[in-house]
């Protein structure tokens, strides 16, 4: 009996050795770093699952890259900060990936990111890069750029033409304007505009408050969301939903809803970007007009401009092949390649920006004309939580009349000062 | 079987003499067993057992963006739930949705698991079909179920309207008096064939002889259902319910996909409320917490659970 136990025993405890040495091996060492041989792990998300543009270009790159290879992992941008959380918690994630200039100030605080500046500093392409992107990808007090800008967007008003003649109304030019159409719609039973409370929808109600004149903070970095004119601003777009310019859903619609609506005309306006241009495009022909956000004071006209982009984590052990990596995408023919594929946005190259079809296609122009004056998320110890959590449920309170205009904006503004 | 190299006791010789002397024939521990279950020990340990006690730590500690510990803090992140406004709500949320959901699944599945276990034409059929709710993944229910509410272009609005029982439509997801409502509705809609099977298993395990000797002893079909069939089936619906009442009240999936806690958080549940703050608010301290309060709140049912399970094995 006792040599059938021992014969047993055998094998369990040589199946133990060989699953420990299987767990050493998959959490030891790794690839050598940055020689040819290198393989660096690149994160990102697609706007378009089906666009086969990321791909193309990481082929195109490993083809001509004699440091090594870049390896993709595609992440659903609903699950990409989680992952990202996670992965780097726990010691691992990936070498670089794209990033959103709202995640900068808490991954920057947490000293997750590698600093960029002295790259930079050496890198030959740089002066093609339009400046103020370049520096959004710094956060306040610290002078390192941590963010390489990629792709980046400003908000404009999409409208439907035949909709507004067919209530006699003009393309509004002012904030005064959207607000009288979407009452002169409501009245005729034609819903106006989805407010987009749903996730995603910050953007939309940052573009909004930002023509409308409110802030989000002051020279000294101190938040004035919930001052008078913040207030104002906020409870006009809350006064959208009351006065029955929305349709059904809206407070709590996501993008595919709001779009959906705008393209099936149950909705005459629609908030976005020009990433969404060509789809509105094929789906209303010539009865679609791109203007910029109707602003308050038409003389200081703002939007909301946001920025991709690329980090490189301080962890990684290939630092130079993630650096050339993030350069190489910021080159004439990637940045028109990615910047004209479905999923692209406004390029941040001056020589793209100035090229066609940049330069000569109307909605673009707007969106390239917003830019100048376009103005970003405060990059505030609570910037990335009020855009992921607290916004949502926030707006929905103020539109169920749960919470005032004023007490909605304070919440905000409280949480986006880290209190 | 013994296994002479892997007993640990004291060495005879090593005890006193009286003690010796008076010890019962020497018992040699057996740490074979030990051995085979070592690999889902392991699994146990690393996939269970560590995130747990990390989460308790956690919970105890101040965390940074990305899940480091700041500093020990005590019981601050359970005091700062007291304080919580939104604390109650979400239990308030997690009782009407955990009690909603599983006290509809209880009554309609009961009733169909009678339903399925008559005589009827293509009964196999109708057991089967009724089994594809259950069988469908979460998130394509809450997807299949967010298009046919679409309060614009959805089925249901559009047959409702269409039939003038609404006069327009109805956004049950998007306002606070319906979402939990349909939540509920939706996630029974999906749990009853579970019901069904489990008590419709029962119902075909109660002895036909005894059922014959109570209608033999006068028995009318409610004595018989009252005093046969009842303290048959018992046992399995406790067992079900008590499962189905942990599993709901951690189920986050379908109000996170359909409604993302709102609106206005009205169908924040407790573990999505931790889910939120740990992963959208970066506060994994304070997430850890309020799961630990779940996790308590849990434990009654958990130990429900075992005792049910522990009386029907003797």
């Amino acid at each position: 009996m006792r040599q059938r136990s021992r014969m047993r025993f055998a094998p369990v405890a040589a199946g133990l050795v060989a699953g420990a040495l299987l767990l050493s091996a998959c959490g030891g060492g790794s690839a050598a770093a940055d020689d040819g041989d290198a393989t660096l792990t690149y994160w990102l998300w697609q706007d378009d699952s089906t666009d086969p543009t990321w791909t193309n270009l990481v082929a195109e790159f490993n083809e001509q890259s004699t440091n090594g290879t870049v390896e993709v992992q595609v992440i659903p941008l609903a699950q990409y900060e989680d992952k990202l959380l996670n992965a780097l918690s726990s010691g691992g994630g990936p070498d670089a990936a794209r990033f959103k200039d709202v995640w900068l100030g808490e991954f920057v605080q947490a000293k997750a990111l590698a600093p960029l500046s002295e790259r930079i500093a050496g890198w030959e392409g740089k002066d093609d890069v339009v400046p103020a992107l370049l520096d959004a990808g710094k956060v306040p007090g610290d002078d390192e750029t941590y963010l390489m800008p990629h792709q980046y967007t400003t908000l404009y008003m999409y409208y439907n033409k035949a909709i507004f003649a067919a209530h006699g109304l003009e393309a509004p030019s002012t904030h005064e304007d959207v607000m009288a159409a979407a009452q002169t719609l409501a009245d005729a039973g034609q819903f106006a505009i989805d407010i987009r409370g749903g996730v995603g929808g910050q953007d939309q109600w940052a573009a909004w408050m930002y023509s409308a004149g409110a802030t989000f903070v002051d020279d000294d970095g101190n938040v004035t969301l919930a001052d008078e004119v913040g207030v104002e601003a906020n409870q006009d777009y809350l006064d959208l939903h009351a006065m029955g310019a929305t349709p059904p859903g809206s407070i709590t619609a996501d993008f595919a809803a709001v779009r959906g609506n705008f393209l099936n005309k149950t909705t005459a306006m629609m908030i976005h970007h020009a990433g969404s241009l060509a789809a509105v495009r094929e789906g209303l022909g010539d009865d679609v007009g791109v203007i910029p956000m109707p602003s308050a004071d038409p003389a200081k006209p703002t939007t909301l401009g946001s920025m991709s982009g690329n980090v490189v984590f301080g962890t990684s052990d290939k630092q130079d092949l993630a650096w050339e990596w993030v350069s190489w995408l910021l080159t004439h023919d990637p940045m028109l390649t990615m910047s004209t594929s479905p999923q692209g946005q406004l390029p941040v190259l001056t020589s793209v920006a100035q090229g066609s079809p940049f330069s000569d296609d109307e909605g673009l122009q707007v969106a390239l004309d917003a830019q100048a004056t376009a103005q970003t998320w405060p990059l505030l110890p609570g910037t990335s939580t009020v855009v992921n959590k607290d916004w949502v449920p926030t707006l929905q309170s103020a539109f169920e009349g749960k919470v005032t205009s004023a007490q909605a904006l304070e919440e905000l503004s409280t949480v986006l000062a880290g209190k | 079987m013994t296994a002479g190299p892997l007993t640990a006791l004291p060495r005879r010789e090593q005890l006193p003499a009286g003690r010796a002397a008076r010890r019962a024939p020497r018992r040699r521990v057996n740490l074979m067993p030990l051995v085979y279950l070592a690999p889902s020990l392991a699994l146990f340990a690393a996939f269970i057992v560590f995130p747990f006690l990390r989460a308790i730590w956690f919970s105890f500690n101040e965390t940074s963006f990305l899940g480091g510990i700041i500093g020990f803090t005590g019981i601050e992140n359970y005091q700062a739930i007291l304080s919580d406004p939104h604390f109650v709500n979400a239990l308030r949320n997690s009782a009407a949705w955990t009690f909603g959901a599983v006290g509809l699944q209880l009554v309609l599945g009961t009733a169909g698991a009678f339903l399925l276990n008559q005589r009827f034409a293509l009964r196999g059929l109708a057991r089967g079909l009724a089994m594809v709710p259950w069988a469908t993944p979460s998130v394509l229910v809450a997807l299949i179920w967010l298009w046919m509410l679409d309060p614009n272009r959805g089925i249901v609005n559009g047959v409702l309207v269409g039939l003038g029982i609404l006069d327009k439509p109805v956004a049950f997801l998007s306002t606070s008096e319906t979402a939990m409502p349909t939540l509920i509705a939706i996630d029974a809609w999906q749990g009853i064939p579970f019901f069904a099977v489990m008590i419709l298993a029962a119902l075909q395990s109660v002895p036909q002889e005894l059922k014959d000797s109570a209608r033999t002893d006068g028995c009318g079909p409610m004595g018989v259902f009252r005093n046969v069939v009842v303290p048959h089936i018992l046992p399995t619906v406790l067992i079900t319910l008590v499962l189905r009442l942990i599993w709901t009240a951690n189920y986050i999936d379908l109000a996170y996909v359909l409604t993302g806690g709102g609106p206005a958080r009205a169908t924040t549940t407790l573990p999505l409320l931790s889910y939120l703050t740990a992963y959208k608010g970066g506060d994994f301290g304070q997430g850890a917490a309020y799961a630990m309060v779940q996790a308590a709140i849990l434990s009654v049912l958990v130990v429900m659970y075992i005792r049910l399970t522990r009386d029907r094995s003797a």
